[in-house]
């Protein structure tokens, strides 16, 4: 599910950044106000623990195997922002040093699998507590929240692909869907497994994690991923009838050669090269682009400046 | 016992498996067995950092860099890669050039970096694979022989496969040429924050010890139990799973008690403290001048 450079347009991966950035620098913001120093050693020592136990892999089907991801369970036992935190960490070391997923893509599989998937894990498993507090309940419920965190974290890398135009909605959302539903399966027994042992060595631990206060704050991170879910949908929307940014500009630069372009496809920017008004056409899409990018990127960045001025303020 | 080379086939049955061997003076049999490694780890190299690891000590221009240096050169690079449109033979073979430079003076192996890059291809190609389902047409053709969706999806495809396999080289030749601590101290000094620089540094010093621990447990459930499978088997993950987070939980507090004993006080302190000099204003440059190249070309 580490979605590699190159396979997003930058409709995507631009916005997917600012949004996981800023989410978890929320999120960072929230645990160094709501943990102590100990704690916050305990957390890191959790990362290292979630990244040793994605070794863990287990038969799928067909002779392939998937791994233990670890989101959900890391959401049961440490709680919504430290686990976000830790899954975060995961994913950024498994880009930094093991080329696991890219690097402008790395805001997408953030959100993916350090947003999406704790935040369903969490929320699916508190669900579950408040019906039944329960032995059945609990492990049934972190099964329940496991799979969920599984198959949800890989639906939305599948949205992300498709508002990328890289594939039909239906296409890979039924192949990451399904693929994913039986790696859940193997993932919630895992984390049923974990919990079910943590229940009869040390519930002290288990019981920490539920004491945190996380209603509001699922509540309000749905809100927000709702609110990027509908800009993304209305993005994509205007996105749809030109097909891609960089395509768009292309097109508009090339008819501005009218008579001198051979550009009739949908996809103008796959004609051989050579012919001299396509090459200056392409230049001016791509500082275009590169333009457009560097607002996009400096806007960014300004405001989480702004946000770490802030920060230091307080 | 000295077992011919095994391929450990069967995922199902971590570190067992019923591939032919054969015992000193004996002949070839076959039945189920396990070794004492753990052979179900072995798809997983990011799970065994220390054998890549090591090639960051290697002495050469490139591991002389500020980390800072290259990690924004990679950066820009991969920018300039994946903004542009698939990638024409011209960039290819320039990209091709300038990575196989890079890594000829960085004295280290092409061949393991290439094929380590290449394990995003599977993911890469399952999508580079659907993606021409969503093409509906291109002006693109081979010589008039293929239709012009068929063109069209083709160019898709190498579009993809080629992109995701130059980043993750860049990527992959930064992390080979720059040692860990530097690595994190030039994250932390270009502003990311500082809890998160903890988790990831923490990630790269305790991972070695936990996943060993874990490999342990692992071989201690395959003797008692060689041919788990299904739900057992899972279940017993789980409790394995359970067993090292109480476990690490304790390290964790240990581990606390000594930072605290050393003068921890909440912050961590940077131990690389280079400074950037002409070689890295000029990489940069060169990174910057080649993806620009790249993109606008």
């Amino acid at each position: 599910m580490h979605i590699p450079d190159g396979m997003l347009e930058a409709r995507t991966w631009i916005p997917a950044w600012i949004g996981s950035a800023g989410v978890l620098a929320y999120g960072a913001r929230r645990v160094r106000a709501m943990l102590s120093d100990g704690t916050i050693v305990m957390m890191a020592v959790m990362a290292a623990l979630i990244f040793a136990l994605q070794m863990l892999n287990f038969p799928v089907a067909g002779g392939t195997s998937g791994h233990f991801a670890g989101g959900a369970a890391a959401a049961i036992v440490l709680g919504l922002w430290p686990a976000m935190l830790v899954m975060a960490a995961v994913v950024a070391i498994q880009a930094l040093l093991f080329a696991d997923g890219g690097i402008t893509a790395l805001g997408a599989n953030l959100f993916t699998m350090a947003i999406v998937g704790p935040l369903v894990g969490r929320a699916v498993y508190v669900t579950a507590r408040r019906v039944s507090s329960g032995r059945t309940a609990q492990l049934a419920g972190s099964f329940a929240a496991a799979w969920g965190a599984c198959v949800v974290a890989a639906l939305a890398a599948a949205v992300l692909l498709w508002l990328s135009g890289r594939a039909p909605l239906g296409a890979v959302t039924a192949a990451m869907g399904l693929w994913h539903a039986l790696i859940g399966i193997g993932e919630g027994a895992i984390t049923a497994g974990l919990v079910g042992y943590l229940l009869a060595v040390r519930p002290d631990l288990l019981a920490d994690a539920d004491r945190q206060p996380d209603a509001a704050v699922v509540r309000k991170v749905a809100i927000v991923l709702g609110v990027i879910a509908l800009v993304a949908a209305s993005v994509s929307f205007l996105a749809s009838s030109n097909p891609d940014g960089l395509e768009y500009a292309y097109e508009q630069v090339g008819s501005a050669f009218e008579g001198m372009t051979l550009l009739e496809g949908p996809m103008p920017d796959y004609v051989v090269p050579g012919i001299a008004n396509e090459t200056l056409a392409g230049v001016l899409a791509g500082i275009v682009g590169v333009v457009v990018t560097g607002v996009l990127a400096y806007a960014g960045l300004t405001g989480l400046r702004a946000r770490r001025a802030e920060e230091g303020q307080r | 016992m000295s077992p011919r080379p095994h391929t450990h086939g069967d995922p199902g049955l971590p570190g067992v498996h019923r591939e032919e061997h054969r015992h000193a003076g004996q002949p070839a049999h076959r039945h189920p067995h396990h070794h004492r490694a753990e052979t179900g780890t072995v798809p997983h190299e990011h799970a065994h950092p220390t054998s890549f690891e090591s090639l960051t000590y290697t002495v050469s221009p490139i591991h002389a860099l500020d980390a800072r240096t290259k990690i924004v050169g990679a950066t820009v690079l991969i920018l300039g890669v994946v903004l542009t449109p698939p990638l024409r033979l011209a960039e290819a073979l320039l990209l091709a050039a300038l990575l196989a430079a890079l890594t000829a003076t960085a004295r280290l192996p092409v061949g393991r970096l290439v094929t380590r890059s290449a394990a995003v291809l599977p993911f890469a190609g399952t999508i580079a694979l659907l993606a021409p389902l969503g093409a509906d047409g291109g002006s693109w053709n081979i010589g008039g022989l293929m239709s012009a969706w068929a063109g069209g999806g083709l160019v898709i495809t190498w579009g993809i496969l080629s992109k995701a396999w130059f980043s993750a080289f860049c990527m992959l030749l930064v992390a080979a040429s720059t040692r860990r601590a530097d690595l994190l101290g030039a994250l932390r000094r270009l502003k990311v924050p500082e809890v998160f620089v903890m988790l990831l540094s923490f990630i790269t010093r305790y991972v070695g010890v936990l996943g060993e621990q874990l490999r342990s447990l692992r071989t201690a459930m395959v003797s008692r139990a060689p041919t788990l499978r299904g739900r057992a088997l899972l279940r017993s993950l789980g409790s394995i799973a359970g067993n090292l987070f109480v476990r690490s939980y304790e390290r964790g507090e240990r581990i606390h008690a000594a930072m605290v004993s050393r003068g921890y006080t909440g912050t961590l302190p940077i131990t690389t403290r280079g400074r950037l000099r002409s070689a890295d204003i000029l990489f940069m440059a060169m990174a910057a001048l080649s993806a620009f190249a790249i993109a606008l070309y």
